[in-house]
């Protein structure tokens, strides 16, 4: 009787026990990642309420963010505190304008203060948008270089991207600002886009 | 005429040849082997001043990283070789572990699960879980694969198989992030050395228990959740020792002590791997042999 060269050994046939084991295992590893990846989400996502009744501002920024609100330039500042090697950064300011002023002219005042105060400043985009609650604003977006203060350091210039947003309430202007490296500037952008749109100006 | 000799002592009885690999054994040496040379690695940096504490040399890395693999080599697989009835593919197991490491765990890891970005900042219970629900499982669940869909059905005649299969896969997995934490970090030799025992020990033990579970489900007849109890033990407890990883490195006890302290790392891992090696020798002991004298009664009747 001739016998082929190549034969594989008997498998034994499944119980349906144990074949059964095999699809809910398989079912376990779709639902327990998927519970991995939403715990990571909310932890991620996980945002705080910040108030100042003074400027009447309320907003949304990520938990576990330093948040500064000890300078008279800003109302209130989140950084990340993790991020490397740029500290990402979401800010709320408010400026007092005239009863004539207009979004583009507050716009036009930061434009001329920023190249003083930031290297390589460059404006990459302007645009008129409208926020959620139907109000008119200017979304600004810029780039400039940062380099880190401390020479012992030997560190390499960062470019970083900015987005300002400037919306007008009574006879104050108030810029909603976003600031990171530009490797991550599109991963973060949604944490700007949840700070505008928890935003309550009262 | 002849007489037959009278013999004064018993007739010598045949010793029975254990066929198969002692797999507790040579696991034990290779566990110990591991423990020593990290541990006499870290006594030479840190209480003896033989070597520089800031040492960073590669080579040394990566010897540190392959020395389990080169310790499973020659005692483990050497052993495997010697023996009367060896196990095959043992090393296509423990190459498949490596593979599914740095093709499915590493890039899970790195771009969808980021533990670094989230679970340190969490508490006890926070961490556990959360280490248990992405990498943990991920691991436990890549090694289950490599095994029930390899040698499962077909390699395993017994338990100490399962147990052998398990170590092997896990060992790979174990490796490639040895190698990859000495390649990529920045680390130096001694922490290089005692992250590579705390991985090693940690994958070694968490296999081990879903190699318990496969080999019992491919013996015995078991429930329908008995392997996703498996994997969920097994991830849970690499949860667990995650979890107090992080609180046997940065606490401590003494007054005015404040500095981590990575040499109770090194011992909480080693003695995970030391728990599990004992727990699972004793299961699997008086598994066989409630199992041999349920056959034995059966063949008295």
């Amino acid at each position: 009787m001739n016998r082929s060269v190549f034969y594989t050994e008997e498998r034994p046939a499944l119980t349906f026990h144990q074949r059964w084991n095999g699809y809910l295992s398989i079912a376990l590893a779709a639902i327990v990642l998927a519970l991995g990846v939403t715990m990571r989400d909310s932890v991620l996502n996980a945002t705080i309420t910040v108030e100042d009744l003074e400027a009447g501002v309320r907003a949304q920024i990520p938990q576990g963010w330093l948040l500064d609100r000890g300078s008279s330039d800003y109302v209130f500042r989140a950084i990340d505190p993790d991020a490397l090697p740029f500290k990402t950064l979401l800010q709320v300011s408010v400026l007092p304008v005239g009863p004539d002023a207009t979004p583009a002219n507050v716009l036009h005042q930061i434009e001329i203060d920023r190249p003083q105060r930031f290297p390589a400043y460059r404006v990459i985009s302007r645009r008129n948008i409208t926020l959620r609650d139907g109000s008119p604003a200017i979304r600004l977006t810029y780039a400039y270089v940062e380099s880190e203060r401390n020479p012992a350091l030997e560190a390499l210039p960062i470019v970083v991207e900015g987005v300002d947003v400037v919306v007008l309430r009574r006879t104050q202007a108030v810029i909603v600002s976003y600031r990171e490296e530009r490797a991550n500037f599109e991963n973060n952008l949604y944490r700007f886009e949840n700070l505008l749109n928890t935003l309550e100006i009262f | 005429m002849s007489f037959e000799p009278i013999l004064l002592a018993p007739e010598e009885e045949p010793v029975e040849v254990y066929p198969y690999r002692r797999v507790w054994q040579t696991t034990w040496i290779e566990v110990l082997l591991l423990f020593f040379v990290v541990a006499g690695v870290y006594a030479a940096a840190e209480v003896f001043g033989l070597l520089p504490r800031n040492l960073r040399d590669g080579n040394g890395k990566l010897a540190l990283a392959l020395l389990p693999l080169a310790a499973w080599l020659l005692i483990s697989y050497r052993g495997e070789r010697r023996a009367p009835e060896p196990r095959p593919h043992l090393l296509s197991v423990l190459l498949l572990g490596a593979l599914v490491a740095n093709a499915i765990a590493v890039p899970l890891s790195e771009r969808l699960f980021t533990p670094d970005r989230w679970l340190p900042q969490q508490g006890f219970f926070g961490r556990v879980l959360g280490y248990t629900f992405t990498v943990s499982f991920t691991a436990e669940f890549l090694k289950y694969a490599v095994l029930r869909y390899t040698v499962w059905m077909t390699h395993i005649h017994q338990r100490l198989d399962a147990a052998a299969y398990a170590l092997a896969v896990s060992l790979g997995f174990a490796v490639m992030l040895n190698v990859r934490f000495a390649l990529d970090s920045d680390a130096t030799v001694v922490a290089t050395g005692l992250w590579v025992a705390s991985n090693t020990f940690s994958h070694l033990a968490t296999g081990l228990l879903v190699g318990f579970f496969l080999g019992e489900l491919r013996l015995t007849r078991q429930p329908v959740f008995w392997m996703p109890a498996g994997l969920l033990t097994a991830a849970f407890a690499g949860g667990l020792y995650y979890g107090f990883r992080g609180i046997a490195i940065v606490s401590g006890l003494g007054i005015g002590e404040t500095a981590s302290s990575p040499v109770r790392g090194l011992a909480l891992a080693f003695g995970l791997i030391a728990a599990v090696l004992l727990s699972l020798a004793f299961l699997i002991q008086s598994a066989d042999e409630r199992q041999q004298a349920i056959a034995s009664r059966r063949e008295l009747l």
